[in-house]
């Protein structure tokens, strides 16, 4: 059969809909303040111009929202630009071109309503980053993120959590992991946490003073910028490492015994 | 309309950025949030009875962390944003909060940050698209009387003709141009934003013109239109 696609704005009678599709594809979107926030009181905002619905063989199949907002350039003055978001596709629907239809029907669309520039606001850990290019969007600002941690223990919980769901090759069976976290410039406090690999899982151990085969010594900033460099597959990530080794803020040390299993002997 | 404090110390400082307009309706909403069980908050710094500084931020839980995300945060002066980021941190003790959570525009200023414990990496990108040259140069546009025509070809839209002078540009019709300057649009906006160099992309050949003897020119237009400095709170992303 032969797939028709179209694209329509939203009825009014179909808010609702769009609200519970959203959330049913962002598990979660977000709550009612959200949808207020960003919908139902957003000034200016109109269901039936700024959602728009794709449609395939006449069924619901994905769509996308533009907000309209005024920026102003350097010489003061003001031109109409868009934001773009909320972009879904229904999962019967994936892999068939939608959103990359969707995408350009909202450009389109926001051109058509005097819109000069686009804007978008991917996560450089998320596909958005990546796809956005396709569509004539260019990197443009990179905002820095800062943070100051409180309970800096609670961090390393979290970085551990998402170690755990990796599986490491038998061969490092039995190895002994450690992590440690300076927590100043004079590195007089610091966190550390130990594991044992153990059918290929990380398991922490209760005592940290055993004697680890790999102990990698990073502050939370350089473990948040590798991290960043390496999503955005930035070969400066090796410089950066570089870098940190010899201004002393990474440091590693390894046995025999994990250099001969890293090396297959 | 009436403007808050917050909004014209806002745009008093962001004069001559490029950023995202406020209204009192759209600060309401995007900014303050009121109607949201997330409603955010707002801490001032002032001098002698005047506002020289402010930060909204909210209270919310992501991934086991309660956080204190900051949705704007403006200050005159290091000494205003130093008291900010304290009572930031006072808040952020009151509410039991497990990190502080701020993204931004890069500044001179984010000095204080780094004496006050933060660390900073890059998680999030604000992309551009562009739709409507024509209409970006007008805005981009002032009178000047002397000036040479320079003819643009931009992928995907038509061309136009510009006068560039020795301190801006203006959009012109019906009139001949001595040179014709062509690149993509992805390079057009990298300029435009400075992510990138006139010279760096003249070399790469992503910018072309016609003649190398008004190579200077080509270089000017771009050195007029770019917009240097940004302020896009994350207030402003949707």
């Amino acid at each position: 059969m032969k797939t028709e696609r179209n694209f329509r704005y939203l009825r009014n009678d179909e808010a609702r809909r769009h609200f519970d599709t959203l959330n049913s594809c962002y598990h979660p979107w977000g709550d009612e303040g959200e949808w207020k926030r960003r919908y139902t009181k957003f000034p200016e905002f109109d269901f039936t111009k700024d959602v728009i619905v794709a449609e395939e063989n006449g069924k619901w199949a994905g769509g996308g929202t533009a907000w309209f907002r005024e920026a102003s350039l350097s010489n003061d003055k003001k031109i109409r630009v868009y934001e773009a978001g909320d972009l879904y596709v229904l999962s019967d629907f994936r892999g068939k071109g939608v959103y990359s239809t969707t995408m350009r029907s909202l450009n389109k669309m926001a051109q058509e309503r005097g819109a000069v520039l686009g804007f978008g606001f991917p996560s450089v850990y998320g596909v958005a980053a990546s796809a956005l290019p396709k569509y004539g969007f260019v990197d443009a600002f990179y905002p820095v993120t800062k943070i100051f941690l409180l309970k800096p223990e609670k961090f390393l919980d979290y970085f551990h959590s998402h170690l755990e769901d990796y599986v490491f090759p038998p061969k490092y069976d039995g190895l002994k992991l450690k992590i440690i976290v300076p927590l100043n410039e004079k590195r007089a406090n610091r966190l550390s946490k130990m594991f044992r690999v153990e059918k290929g899982r990380l398991k922490e151990l209760t005592n940290p003073r055993e004697v680890a085969d790999f102990v990698v010594k990073a502050d939370f900033e350089l473990l948040a910028q590798a991290s960043s460099l390496l999503y955005r597959r930035k070969k400066t990530l090796y410089a950066h490492l570089i870098l940190a080794l010899l201004r002393g803020r990474l440091s590693f040390r390894l046995s025999l015994r994990f250099l001969k299993a890293f090396l297959g002997f | 309309m009436k403007l808050s404090e917050e909004i014209r110390l806002r745009n008093a400082l962001y004069e001559g950025v490029f950023r995202f307009d406020v209204t009192p309706s759209l600060w309401e909403t995007l900014y303050e949030f009121r109607e949201s069980e997330k409603a955010s908050n707002l801490v001032t710094v002032t001098k002698n009875g005047k506002l020289k500084g402010y930060a909204l931020y909210f209270m919310y839980v992501r991934d086991r962390f309660k956080h204190l995300s900051v949705l704007d945060i403006c200050a005159d002066g290091e000494a205003a944003l130093s008291e900010l980021v304290d009572r930031l941190k006072e808040q952020a003790r009151k509410e039991d909060a497990d990190l502080i959570y701020i993204r931004k525009a890069p500044e001179p200023s984010d000095e204080v940050f780094t004496q006050k414990g933060f660390f900073s990496f890059i998680e999030s990108i604000i992309m551009v698209a562009l739709l409507n040259p024509h209409e970006l140069l007008r805005a981009l546009s002032k009178e000047i009387d002397d000036g040479s025509n320079l003819q643009l070809f931009l992928k995907g839209f038509d061309p136009l003709t510009v006068k560039v002078g020795e301190s801006g540009i203006k959009v012109v019709t019906n009139e001949n141009a001595g040179l014709q300057l062509s690149t993509d649009t992805s390079t057009f906006l990298r300029l435009l934003f400075c992510r990138t160099s006139f010279w760096k992309e003249f070399l790469k050949r992503t910018v072309k013109i016609s003649k190398m003897s008004k190579l200077l020119e080509a270089q000017r237009f771009f050195s007029v239109i770019r917009q240097e400095k940004w302020h896009i709170p994350f207030a402003d992303w949707v």
